[in-house]
């Protein structure tokens, strides 16, 4: 097993692409977890991506200790430099520049902060949500993707919020939520965390890993050649501190963007200098006076309002399904969140099923930017299990259309990408990926998701031995480096 | 698109954008931009103020041609007043100033901050009569209007009779060019609206159908059919409107043409 | 047939230029095709009449017609305020004037429905010709609470009127009319409409009791008519199966009973199911090993 030699060609090959974690091979073109890593701009070394990489690649204690060795000298520069420093050209906001959940959008410079899902900050084209935009999160069915998604937006700006780099003032980040439903709070997501006990189970399914093939072959090399590239740049990092622009970014942003585990709690729960409740069923003035006098007692803070399960039936009473009650609502949230542009940001979910094509319309039309989840059914849900039998996490929960976009849309691009990206949710992450048929191939069930090379090869026997998926991972990491 | 020449925008048979036989203070007209969530028309809403302030689109010229070249008119006070139920003055000013127009060369008149704060509760006619009060007389001005279908949502018990006889009737009588904005979104997934009994479905496109045939030009924008494509943004079809006859010297071009819209910037093509 | 002892035209020419009696003259109009130019007709073969007022009764023009004798502004004014300033212009129903009255109303859509009836016989004189504009594609609102079944006023204008004068847009042989209409509903209007070239539909209700039907050409520009066809004869064609002649022309029965047609109307055609496009056509695709699929290629989606 030569994954010392395997890595180092990754690294001198393309640095950056095929050397991510998480890079399996796809017939896809390239998962979305390598396409956020790509690029200087999102090249996301950061706390939560070693987190990720120890807690899924299980690659025994030594390696865990030189990654968090790694993760510490990795940060070490980007505190002592302070993140102002090269912001300058960024807009006033009223938010300071240097909080840390902030960062200006690589397309329109414009600031943005992150809806605490990485893969989703990505689809936005922002990295994150712009300050003074709204994201609308429609959903089909009755699955509760939307409301995953809303609490991990919630528990992001309460992260923000407890991050103690922010200078005397108490928090930096407020929470709004328009909801009756109090559990909310102690509901939220907190940070993954690659536990002690967590690095026992690796040790575990390293084991395992040992005897289900697939494992070794996907992971633990792209893996360690990670490891190895981050020792890598580092190292020109210590040499030459002040060349490496790339770095400088990545750090300054390093608490931009956390990962969450759902089954987990944040812990302690917010309290109510972190997150105000409004209800929804009370007059739509009387929502909004209370949303701005909330916005104004915590101004200079960065002001997330989230709207979890919008017209949810158990909590708004059939009056607010009338488009007079519903729309001046929403009308006044959007007033609000443009009013204080510069710090605040909307965020609401939707069953859409519940309401009828002119109500969602009417609704969209309100949002600067519309995604709709559209999860599998059964029958489309077992083929992905057959198709990827023997990598069930790989297996996509349904498609995330996208039908607007912040800022792109309101200049009039058009942005409707239906049909392209798929998302799954885990347990530590909400994942979204380019979509592609996955081929199903019921003789080669194993590299059934291989890339075509692999799959041409009808001859092999079909065992799952040792040396026959080490080849064709070798395959598959020639072919990635092609790329 | 290599294959494809660039156009300029022309409305009217006298070569024009916005005609100068339009505003001369005589006459009363409107036109009617009409879009969908996937194409929103800001560049458009922006060539036709930019022509107004400037005497051309130049955002969308071929030539490009230096805003040097730009006849500012020699009135003292704006040709124009913007007035949206969708966006605030910031996003105007913020637009607008890319195009080297200043905050003097328009008036804004901001229906969208605080609208529904102040507005709530209130009495459908107060409120109508309220918002006419924020524009001024003047039949040689242009008004552009943002959206104003929204208020048949917005105003408790609203009909799209009354929006059309209280609102935007008496608007026009206000302005020499009333250009009213408005999506057509709703008419795009749905059943069509001949077969629906859903009041609201019905007010709405009873709005739109009034406006159309009260306009001079329909200006419509609409993604193609095909769906998304990296060249093209949608097409800009020019028609005719139910008041296309009102001037009998000058008559509507009608026209198609594919556009691309990228950035801040928008290309004209020959369909 | 001779269905009319008139040359369409000549009939039309007639109501054009008022000589037809006809107190309410009924024009039906879209988007696609506004009654606009029609109302050029009236008032270009009326020219030539002196003794005719027109008053136009506007709730959507603005700009005041430079025909109008008298133009009234009604989006402002409640329905009694407007049936009074109406009176003022026109002859009561007793006096007894020279001169013919043309009252234009565009368009009667903003007349609430339960009002309509009322208001025309109130104003109504041997006099005045009402000519009325309803929009087709402007969806009504009728409050049909409380169990009222009033008619619409689509059927209520169409059930007075004397004459209806119903413009379409041509349509072209390029243009799928199909399309044209699925557009319209979403108010996607296409090229070529508004012309001054259009059909309209004519229905002429005479004095005893029949009505007849024909579609002209219009130019509005040459002002030409031109029949385009005559509906009656149309309706005639349908139905043209004569048994009369099939008898006695052989020793044997030509003719089909009223049974043995049925049965004939029942017959199945073959090929009448691929022509029900319901399921046929689907694309089976399976995938196979040696298959090229290009998984680059988004496009490229066999499903």
């Amino acid at each position: 097993m030569s994954f010392r030699k395997r890595g180092e060609v990754l690294n001198n090959g393309s640095r950056g692409q095929a050397a991510v974690p998480g890079r399996v091979p796809l017939p896809t073109r390239g998962t979305t977890s390598a396409g956020i890593n790509r690029g200087p701009a999102s090249t996301g070394i950061n706390r939560g991506l070693i987190n990720n990489m120890r807690s899924e690649r299980g690659t025994g204690p030594s390696a865990v200790d030189r990654m968090r060795n790694l993760s510490l000298r990795g940060s070490s520069p980007g505190i002592s430099r302070g993140p102002t420093s090269s912001q300058a050209d960024v807009p006033i906001s009223s938010v300071e520049d240097s909080h840390p959940g902030i960062r200006p959008s690589p397309a329109t410079s414009q600031q943005t902060t992150s809806t605490g899902t990485k893969d989703l900050d990505k689809l936005l084209g922002h990295m994150g949500l712009p300050l003074g935009t709204s994201l609308l999160m429609e959903e089909t069915g009755t699955t509760e993707f939307q409301s995953v998604l809303a609490k991990i937006f919630a528990s992001q700006g309460i992260v923000h919020n407890r991050l103690e780099s922010t200078g005397s003032t108490p928090g930096n980040t407020h929470v709004i939520v328009l909801s009756l439903n109090q559990m909310f709070a102690k509901e939220l997501p907190g940070i993954y965390k690659g536990s002690r006990r967590d690095v026992k189970k690796f040790k575990i399914a390293e084991e395992q890993s040992k005897v289900s093939v697939s494992n070794l072959s996907e992971s633990k090399a792209p893996a360690r050649s990670n490891d190895l590239k981050i020792a890598w740049r580092y190292g020109l990092n210590d040499n030459k501190p002040k060349k490496d622009d790339d770095e400088v970014l990545i750090d300054e942003h390093k608490n931009y963007n956390h990962q969450f585990d759902i089954t987990s709690r944040i812990i302690p729960a917010p309290t109510l200098n972190e997150i105000t409740f409004i209800s929804p069923s009370q007059n739509v003035q009387a929502i909004l006076v209370q949303m701005e006098q909330t916005i104004q007692k915590h101004k200079d803070k960065i002001i997330r309002i989230v709207v979890p399960s919008l017209l949810h039936p158990a909590m708004y009473p059939p009056n607010m399904f009338k488009i007079s009650t519903i729309l001046p609502l929403l009308h006044g949230l959007k007033s609000l969140t443009k009013k204080y542009e510069g710090s605040c940001v909307l965020f609401a979910s939707v069953s859409s099923d519940l309401l009828d094509q002119f109500l969602l319309t009417q609704i969209e039309s309100i949002f600067d930017s519309v995604m709709r989840l559209e999860p599998f059914d059964q029958t489309m849900l077992q083929f992905l299990e057959r198709a990827y039998k023997s990598q069930p996490n790989k297996v996509q929960h349904g498609l995330i259309q996208i039908l607007k976009l912040p800022i792109f849309s309101e200049r009039g691009e058009m942005h409707v990408i239906k049909s392209e990206w798929a998302f799954k949710n885990g347990r530590k992450r909400f994942e979204i990926e380019e979509w592609g048929i996955p081929v199903e191939d019921n003789d080669e069930a194993a590299s059934g998701d291989n890339c075509s090379t692999a799959i041409g090869d009808g001859t092999h026997d079909h065992s799952h031995s040792h040396s026959h998926s080490l080849e064709d991972s070798t395959k598959n990491t020639k072919v990635s480096l092609d790329f | 698109m290599s294959g494809l020449q660039r156009q300029d925008l022309i409305l009217f048979s006298d070569q024009s954008v916005i005609s100068s036989q339009l505003c001369d203070g005589n006459s009363n007209d409107m036109i009617l931009v009409t879009h969908t969530a996937a194409t929103l028309p800001t560049w458009l809403v922006n060539a036709l103020v930019e022509t107004k302030v400037l005497g051309a689109p130049f955002s969308l010229k071929t030539d490009s041609t230096p805003s040097s070249n730009a006849q500012k008119s020699s009135r003292n006070d704006p040709l124009i007043t913007i007035a949206s139920f969708v966006h605030n003055a910031d996003y105007f000013d913020k637009n607008l100033s890319k195009l080297k127009i200043g905050k003097n060369d328009y008036k804004m008149v901001d229906l969208f901050t605080d609208f529904v704060v102040n507005n709530i509760g209130k009495p459908k006619d107060k409120i109508i009569s309220d918002i006419l009060g924020s524009f001024l007389v003047d039949t040689g001005s242009t008004i552009v209007l943002e959206q104003p279908e929204i208020l048949l949502s917005l105003i408790e018990g609203l009909t799209s009779d009354e929006l059309s006889l209280w609102f935007i009737t008496p608007l026009m009588k206000k302005c020499g060019l009333l250009i009213v904005v408005t999506s057509t979104e709703l008419y795009f997934n749905n059943t069509p609206y001949e077969s629906t009994q859903d009041k609201n479905i019905l007010d709405h496109s009873r709005f739109t159908a009034a406006c159309t045939y009260k306009s001079l030009a329909v200006l419509n924008l609409k993604p193609l059919e095909t769906g998304r494509a990296k060249d093209v943004t949608g097409t800009l079809r020019i028609t005719r409107g139910g008041a296309h006859d009102s001037h009998p010297n000058i008559h509507v071009v009608e026209n198609e043409f594919l556009y691309l819209t990228q950035k801040d910037s928008t290309k004209l093509f020959y369909r | 047939m001779a269905s009319s002892s008139y040359n369409p035209s000549i009939l039309l020419k007639r109501i054009f230029s008022l000589n037809e009696t006809s107190p309410l003259i009924l024009s039906l109009d879209t988007i696609a095709q506004t009654s606009k130019n029609l109302l050029n007709e009236f008032v270009y073969c009326s020219s030539t009449n002196k003794d005719i007022t027109i008053v136009y009764i506007s709730f959507e023009t603005i700009n005041r017609p430079s025909y109008a004798t008298n133009f009234i502004d009604a989006s402002s004014l409640k329905l009694q305020d407007l049936i009074s300033t109406l009176r003022t212009y026109l002859p009561s129903p007793q006096e007894k004037v020279a001169g013919k009255f043309l009252v234009i109303i565009d368009s009667i859509n903003y007349i609430s429905n339960t009002n309509l009836s009322q208001f025309i016989s109130s104003i109504a004189s041997p006099n005045i010709t009402f000519l009325v504009n309803f929009h087709k594609d402007m969806p009504e609102l009728n409050d049909n609470e409380n169990g009222i079944h009033y008619p619409s006023s689509f059927e209520l204008l169409h059930f007075m009127a004397a004459t209806i004068l119903e413009v379409e847009p041509q349509f072209s042989d390029t243009v799928e009319e199909e399309d044209v209409r699925s557009n319209l509903s979403k108010f996607i209007i296409p090229k070529g409409m508004n012309n001054s070239t259009y059909m309209l539909t004519l229905t002429n209700k005479r004095k005893s009791g029949r009505s007849i039907n024909y579609q002209f050409t219009i130019n509005s520009d040459t002002h030409e008519y031109e029949i385009f066809k005559d509906m009656n004869e149309i309706e005639d064609n349908v139905n043209n199966e004569n048994p009369e002649a099939l008898q006695d022309l052989a020793t044997f029965n030509l003719s089909t009973s009223a049974k043995q047609k049925k049965a004939k109307d029942q017959v199945e055609l073959p090929f009448l199911e691929a022509q029900s496009f319901n399921t046929g056509g689907a694309i089976v695709y399976e995938f196979e090993k040696d298959d090229d699929y290009d998984e680059e290629d988004p496009y490229e989606d066999p499903f």
